[in-house]
């Protein structure tokens, strides 16, 4: 038998998805060696911000709205990290904010110890949700990256005095948004 | 929007912005999320020859090189932002500074209903910000190519580095040398700046008892309180000679030494000073070459010697073997010593003291000789340094053999006398105590007492006497005078002119003239120095009338010009 067809028999578990996983994870983790997390925060937000612009004009264009509305927003959070093998579910909600919960992350084992790449799911929500109600602050609250059991993400949906004493990040619409 | 009505809402904003970013050395831009600019902070208007007052309503994309639709993205995603996100821009024109910033852009008006999101982009220089990954990556580009330079030359670079280390190793090793030298030199001129000054003290006080004694009668009941002033000045004079042996200069009382006899005159003596649990043995052969040496310092070393094996005996039984004998040494042996300050090739003496004790390890044996080094509750760690300064002082040579829990042998080696007098190599006292000069004499010493003691010994000796403070005094007496003066007492250390110029600008003068040199330092030294260049003679500090009386007496028998 040939070395070729001896290799491709072999039971590794190498695939695309794997592959591409692990490369952002080892991308995340050299940023925030090389750069301290703060700044790989940044530059991963950055890509995260990019990303959720995408998102929300997929699903606007598919809609056909001008903009989400607060419920449709929120569906759209469980509906894409879904899609993206998460799976997000509310665990209480009211007209000022939304807690969600996660039990696998879209990245799997490889978020473990890259906090930076949580930056993702906090842009990519913040960017949804400021461009189409005008406001978001995201707080991580709890995080499978940072070791714990399952994702805990509370989002307020416009400022008040509750969410200002939160620590989180905050997105404001932009003149692009839809609202 | 309008960058007028801007400018009115945001006034506040704006003079804040300038109050805070103008004392900044980077560039700030205040810029809405469309691109245009609100204001610029003065680092900004260098960079990008914008002006305070007329830069309202531009467009940043006018100003910078990049894709406008990049910049409008970039803004796009800062005025969603109170934290800052990274970025790039290129400024089209700048300075003489560089183009390339990286920059931090945040939102600090947030878009609403009836204005525009403003953002701040706040400009780093590329490398002064550090690209610290662009720089990592350079790093690991270089070091890569090193590894591969590296293994492609391995063989060759591996001799070149054992080159290099075998280098590096000869020269520490001759630095630490040199630092030892050097210690010890530094050592040696303190010692020798005291001597000097002590022994020109002692001068004035024994010279002054001697004069005292001179004039008072045998049976006066002062005489033997200035008997013992003298005695006790001379034993303070014998001590500044053992500090003048720190330095390897003095050698006072050379001798024709041998090594042999003078031990076994010791041997009761150092019977007495060793522990009692070692054994003392000699190893000592009669017909040994014998060296130029003064006793007492070969008696200080041996008695630090052994006195340091006994110590490293301690309490236990152990032996001392105390050897002498004689060694033929060639460059290779001799490059092995401690001392190996170009020694010549040829016959040696040695002594040896080798212990049973508890031995030296690596650190101990690099420090033995250092002054104050000592690993002894109450030792002053002087033992062998005094031991290297002497045996330097010999021309000798030291070598140390020793090893942790066995035991240390130290040997000291003396060039042997090729042709050995028997016996002092000094002459004995010339005079009778009664001789009489006249004629003048001119002192030059630079210390004051010195000059005044010196004064009333030579007039009692019947000179007339001219003083100088310092060389070109001498000198310049010496010109004015050069008929009537019959003798020159001169100071060998003085400051700026020493009195080894002074005699060469004297004789200079009048070849004839009569020099005695007086010196701290030892005879053989100094007369080595001047060998063949007609001195008349020597004589030691601190003098009294009677050596003064026979040198000058000597001086003016040797060279026959009649005085006067
Ligand atoms: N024969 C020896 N065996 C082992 N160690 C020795 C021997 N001679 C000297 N040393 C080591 O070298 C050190 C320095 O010796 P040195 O004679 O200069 O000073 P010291 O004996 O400590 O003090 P002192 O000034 O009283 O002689 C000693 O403290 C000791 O550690
Ligand atoms: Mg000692």
């Amino acid at each position: 038998m040939s070395t070729k067809n001896v290799l491709s028999e072999l039971q590794i578990p190498l695939e695309r998805d794997l592959f591409l996983r692990t490369l952002i994870r080892e991308l995340a983790g050299t940023l925030e060696d090389v750069v301290g997390f703060d700044e790989a925060a940044g530059y991963i937000s950055l890509v995260g911000q990019n990303i959720g612009e995408w998102i929300n004009n997929l699903y606007i264009r598919e809609l056909a709205v001008d903009a989400l509305s607060a419920t449709q927003v929120i569906n759209v959070l469980l509906d894409l990290k879904s899609r993206i093998q998460g799976d997000f579910f509310v665990i209480e909600q009211d007209e000022n904010k939304v807690v969600l919960g996660n039990t696998t992350c879209p990245f799997t084992d490889k978020v473990v110890g890259r906090p930076s790449i949580c930056m993702v799911t906090s842009n990519v929500f913040g960017v949804i949700i400021a461009e189409n109600l005008g406001y978001a602050k995201v707080v991580l609250q709890e995080t499978i990256a940072q070791g714990h059991k399952c994702c805990r993400v509370k989002v307020y949906l416009k400022p008040s005095p509750e969410a200002d004493t939160d620590e989180g990040r905050e997105y404001f619409g932009t003149a692009r948004g839809s609202h | 929007m309008k960058g007028g009505s801007i400018l009115v809402r945001h006034a506040a904003l704006i003079e804040h912005f300038h109050t805070f970013t103008d004392p900044c050395p980077a560039a700030h831009i205040l810029v809405t999320e469309e691109g245009e600019i609100v204001a610029v902070n003065i680092a900004a208007q260098k960079l990008s020859g914008l002006e305070r007052d007329t830069c309202n309503g531009k467009k940043l994309s006018d100003f910078v090189s990049d894709r406008p639709d990049d910049l409008l993205q970039y803004l796009h995603v800062c005025a969603r932002n109170r934290r800052p996100m990274p970025g790039a821009i290129s400024w089209r024109q700048t300075g003489n500074g560089p183009h390339e910033y990286r920059c931090q852009g945040f939102v600090i008006e947030p878009h609403s209903s009836d204005s525009t999101a403003l953002v701040i982009i706040h400009c780093e220089t590329k490398d002064v910000a550090g690209n610290k990954f662009i720089a990592l990556n350079r790093k690991m580009e270089e070091l890569e190519a090193a590894y591969h330079k590296l293994a492609s030359h391995a063989e060759v670079l591996k001799s070149e580095i054992a080159r290099r280390m075998q280098v590096e190793e000869e020269q520490r090793a001759l630095e630490k040398q040199m630092h030892h030298v050097q210690k010890l030199e530094s050592l040696g001129i303190m010692a020798g700046g005291i001597a000097h000054d002590f022994n020109n003290m002692l001068m004035a006080v024994l010279g002054n008892a001697d004069l005292a004694l001179a004039d008072l009668e045998p049976w006066s009941p002062v005489r033997p309180f200035i008997e013992e002033i003298e005695k006790v000045s001379r034993r303070a004079a014998d001590l500044c000679r053992q500090m003048l042996a720190y330095s390897g200069r003095g050698k006072f009382v050379v001798k024709t030494v041998n090594l042999s006899d003078l031990l076994l005159d010791m041997a009761g003596m150092l019977e007495i000073s060793v522990s009692k649990k070692a054994v003392l043995k000699f190893n000592c052969p009669e017909n040994l070459p014998p060296i130029d040496s003064d006793p007492s310092q070969l008696r200080q070393i041996i008695m630090n010697l052994v006195i340091n094996a006994s110590e490293a005996i301690g309490n236990r039984s152990g032996v001392i073997t105390v050897s002498t004998g004689a060694v033929e040494c060639d460059r290779a042996y001799l490059a092995a010593t401690f001392l190996d300050e170009n020694l010549a090739e040829g016959l040696y003496t040695y002594l040896e003291v080798a212990d049973t004790g508890h031995g030296m390890d690596r650190e101990t044996k690099a420090k033995l000789f250092d002054p104050f080094f000592t690993t002894k509750f109450t030792g002053r760690g002087l033992g062998m340094s005094a031991v290297l300064g002497i045996v330097r002082g010999h021309k000798g040579g030291i070598k140390v053999y020793s090893e942790p829990g066995r035991g240390t042998a130290i040997k000291l080696l003396f060039p042997a006398v090729p042709d050995a007098l028997p016996g002092d190599m000094h002459e004995g006292p010339a005079g009778d105590g009664k001789w009489q000069g006249k004629g003048t004499v001119l002192l030059v010493d630079d210390d004051e007492t010195v000059r005044a003691v010196g004064r009333q010994m030579l007039e009692r000796l019947g000179f007339n006497v001219l003083t100088a403070n310092d060389g070109s005094q001498g000198v310049a007496a010496y010109r004015e005078h050069t008929a009537e003066i019959d003798l020159v007492l001169l100071d060998l250390t003085m400051p700026h002119m020493d009195g080894e110029e002074t005699f060469r600008e004297m004789r200079r003068i009048s070849a004839e003239v009569r020099v005695i040199l007086s010196s701290g330092y030892n005879e053989q030294d100094v007369t080595q120095r001047f060998a063949g260049k007609g001195l008349a003679g020597f004589i030691q500090k601190p003098y009294t009338l009677e050596p003064l009386r026979d040198t000058i007496q000597k001086a003016f028998e040797k060279t026959s010009r009649p005085p006067g």
